[in-house]
């Protein structure tokens, strides 16, 4: 299970209501049981981030491509911290 | 091959039908209403059964009872006293998953099924009840291997399909839920 | 979400009522949230970290979000089953497997489809499909079921329940 980083642009996401709608359901973070989009941030220069865990890249890139993205790059992540907790990846 | 691969060893299969120690699983005071008001709130059970005396002892059960397999979560309680279970999960390992794995020392417990397959997926769970327990009532469980089975998958991967089986008794002996808990060891 | 009125003056259903095929009325639960969660796992006192702590679901386990417990569906499909029988029948028996996860925001409906009807020793026994279906009609709990329900002009179903022979 890898998990990656996509920085890019999507039409209608940086109003938040149609973000919430593209968003909020689970059926539309958890594309299958293995592929979820665990955070997506959109910055205030429109550009959006988006965390994905799958098996495999193929697996994001086929979400981005779905949900309309302009990506930019696609990173996988190797350790993080989140609130004090820290999380080697890869 | 795949029968030389088959995990199920003579060692093994002799486990079918070990019987663990019969333990209290009830605190020492019975089956008491404050922790039925927080279990039934948690599977938001409104049912007057489980806490409205007058309705309940005009029904079949004549008084107060618990919820169907509520005997089977009594026995995780930390009783008063005890060492802090969770500051000990982390003394041990700092990136506990807070429960700090089944403990194999535990009164009650089933010998270790000597395997190298250590990864636990919960196969599927059988209930049947026969008696719902009441205020006062202490509770007894008894645990055993009811069957165990193994198999090679259509991919070479060695499993063992183990069920353990848990009686739940009151003080009288009388038999009040059956659990069977099937787990799949890869 | 059903009332304590409701299951106070809740009418026998009759083994003489129920088709073969028949679904069952459902019971909704949610939308769950991981206070739901958090509440389960106090109650129960199980302190799993996957239940209520996301970042250790999402980042040690590589869970989607916390989990719903399967120790909490263990006792909803027996609650389900008992609301049916109410107040004179017994829901005997259910077996399930765990399938797909439960997060917060998912809606359950619990369910239940009659496969079969059989008498012994004077019992009606029904038989049937149950399960726990989340949005977008993903199954997370299949299983089956027999509870007993009480004959027009029977006996009495027997408290505490003893299986009738040949069942």
């Amino acid at each position: 299970m890898g998990r990656w980083i996509a920085i890019g642009k999507v039409p209608g996401w940086d109003d938040l209501a149609k973000f919430t709608d593209d968003l909020k359901a689970t059926a539309k973070w958890r594309v299958d049981p293995r592929t979820t989009i665990t955070s997506v941030i959109a910055l205030t220069d429109g550009r959006m981030l988006a965390e994905c865990h799958a098996n495999q890249q193929a697996d994001f890139d086929a979400w981005l491509k779905q949900k309309g993205w302009q990506v930019e790059s696609v990173t996988p992540v190797k350790h993080l911290a989140r609130t004090g907790e820290i999380w080697k990846v890869s | 091959m795949s029968e030389a691969k088959n995990p199920l060893t003579a060692e093994i299969k002799k486990l079918i039908g070990v019987t663990g120690e019969k333990i209290e699983a009830s605190p020492p005071w019975g089956i008491e209403r404050e922790g039925l008001r927080i279990f039934t709130n948690a599977i938001m059970d409104p049912d007057p059964r489980y806490w409205d005396d007058e309705f309940a002892k005009k029904t079949r059960f004549r008084g107060i009872v618990a919820p169907p397999i509520y005997c089977s979560y009594i026995a995780r309680k930390t009783l008063a006293g005890e060492p802090d279970p969770i500051s000990r999960a982390f003394r041990e390992n700092p990136n506990s998953d807070g429960i700090g794995g089944v403990r194999e020392d535990m009164p009650g417990a089933l010998p270790p099924i000597p395997t190298p397959l250590k990864r636990i997926l919960n196969a599927g769970n059988e209930i049947e009840v026969y008696k719902y327990p009441t205020l006062g009532d202490h509770i007894f469980s008894q645990a055993r291997y009811s069957d165990i089975q193994g198999r090679v998958t259509k991919d070479g991967t060695p499993m063992l399909v183990v069920t353990t089986e848990t009686t739940y008794t009151d003080q009288n002996g009388a038999v009040l839920c059956i659990l069977r808990q099937s787990g799949i060891r890869r | 979400m059903v009332t304590a009125d409701e299951l106070r003056n809740k009418a026998q259903v009759y083994f003489d009522d129920i088709e073969v095929g028949q679904d069952m009325p459902p019971l909704v639960i949610g939308p769950l949230t991981t206070t739901h969660l958090f509440r389960w796992s106090a109650a129960i006192e199980n302190w799993h970290r996957i239940h209520y702590d996301q970042n250790f679901a999402i980042y040690h386990d590589g869970l989607p979000n916390v989990l719903g417990q399967g120790s909490w569906k263990q006792s909803i499909l027996p609650r389900y089953l008992k609301d049916i029988c109410l107040p004179d029948g017994w829901a005997w028996k259910v077996q399930f497997q765990h399938r797909a996860m439960i997060v917060p925001g998912d809606t359950i409906t619990v369910w239940a489809k009659v496969t079969g009807k059989r008498k012994a020793d004077g019992l009606g026994l029904i038989d049937m499909d149950v399960g726990m279906r989340l949005q977008p009609d993903v199954e997370s709990c299949p299983g089956t079921a027999t509870i007993v329900l009480p004959i027009r002009g029977g006996k009495a179903i027997p408290y505490p329940f003893v299986a009738p022979q040949g069942a």
